[in-house]
């Protein structure tokens, strides 16, 4: 009998069995990437995601401190509404004759005892720096407000937040 | 002889427990870990520039202590205005150039000034208009010639 054209093909009953091994090392490894890369404390200081950060190349490190942030619609003090804004302007009532924000002044007049840093004996132990995250597109005139505005409640000193560029 | 030898490897064969490792589970605890960090996980690297008001006493102190005041102005048009006072008393207004701002020929100057006055401080200030993004732009590069810079009034000089 001739083999060859005419037989039927052996056909093979092929099982699939998934490798769970190799999925557990790829795991592994994104797992111990992503536990270096995550932090506690500074990761909190995140921009939210209408706002767009402006980029530079930034020679200061990062430090936990409160934070303000400027975007299109309003204004926040570590996370609590402040002031609402119009396509970021600041309403007219908002502003007082000394060209500071009326409810950022408020607000800083009653968390100032909180916010400054105080020595032993509770008394200013000096002026501590904010946190200062804007949309890009924000205008000067606003984060000049904002800033002067914290100027005078006892907050002289900025770090304003931007995303690095390599 | 052969026969005791056979027992003997059997018996330990015996005592040598079989296990399995049951991967699964370690993956489920894998995939939920992995899914949150991936979530609460940032991709941009935030950094921070340092400025200060110039409406703060200590600014307007360290400006004051220098031989020459220097303030940068940034106009809606994105001319650069140079204007010192002290020791020297200019005004000069750099165009844009191609549009843009002409940053190269400012830092230029800043370190004319630099060199001559060991300036270690100066003012920024812009127009209402200029976007948030120009001014953290004009800083940066001002910093490359000037430690410490200060952000003022947004009147033009």
């Amino acid at each position: 009998m001739k083999k060859g054209r005419f037989t039927r093909p052996f056909q093979t009953k092929e099982e699939m069995t998934l490798q769970i091994t190799p999925m557990a090392d790829v795991f592994t490894i994104l797992l111990v990437f992503l536990l270096k890369s995550f932090s506690v404390g500074i990761s909190s200081i995140s921009p939210s995601q209408s706002m767009t950060l402006p980029s530079a190349k930034a020679a200061d490190q990062m430090v936990e401190a409160l934070k303000i942030e400027i975007s299109n619609d309003q204004i926040l003090l570590d996370n609590k509404h402040v002031s609402s804004l119009e396509n970021f302007k600041l309403a007219a009532e908002d502003v007082e004759a000394d060209g500071t924000i009326r409810s950022l002044n408020n607000i800083l007049l009653a968390e100032n005892k909180k916010i400054l840093p105080t020595t032993e004996d509770g008394k200013p132990s000096g002026p501590s720096p904010i946190l200062v995250m804007a949309d890009e597109k924000t205008p000067y005139n606003t984060v000049h407000t904002v800033l002067s505005t914290l100027a005078k409640r006892g907050h002289p000193d900025f770090k304003l937040v931007v995303v690095e560029e390599n | 002889m052969g026969l005791k030898t056979r027992k003997f490897q059997r018996k330990r064969h015996e005592e040598e427990q079989d296990f399995e490792l049951n991967i699964a589970s370690i993956i489920d605890c894998f995939t939920v870990v992995i899914t949150y960090l991936l979530v609460s996980a940032s991709f941009i690297s935030l950094g921070v520039l340092d400025t200060s008001s110039a409406d703060g006493s200590v600014s307007i102190e360290q400006v004051k202590k220098e031989t020459l005041e220097l303030t940068i102005h940034m106009s809606v048009d994105r001319q650069l205005i140079l204007n010192t006072s002290g020791t020297q008393k200019s005004h000069i207004a750099i165009p844009a150039l191609n549009g843009s701002w002409d940053f190269t020929t400012m830092n230029n100057y800043l370190q004319d000034y630099k060199n001559k006055f060991n300036l270690q401080a100066a003012n920024l200030s812009a127009a209402n208009a200029v976007e948030y993004k120009d001014v953290v732009r004009g800083l940066e590069r001002i910093r490359e010639q000037i430690a410490n810079v200060y952000l003022g009034d947004e009147e033009s000089p």
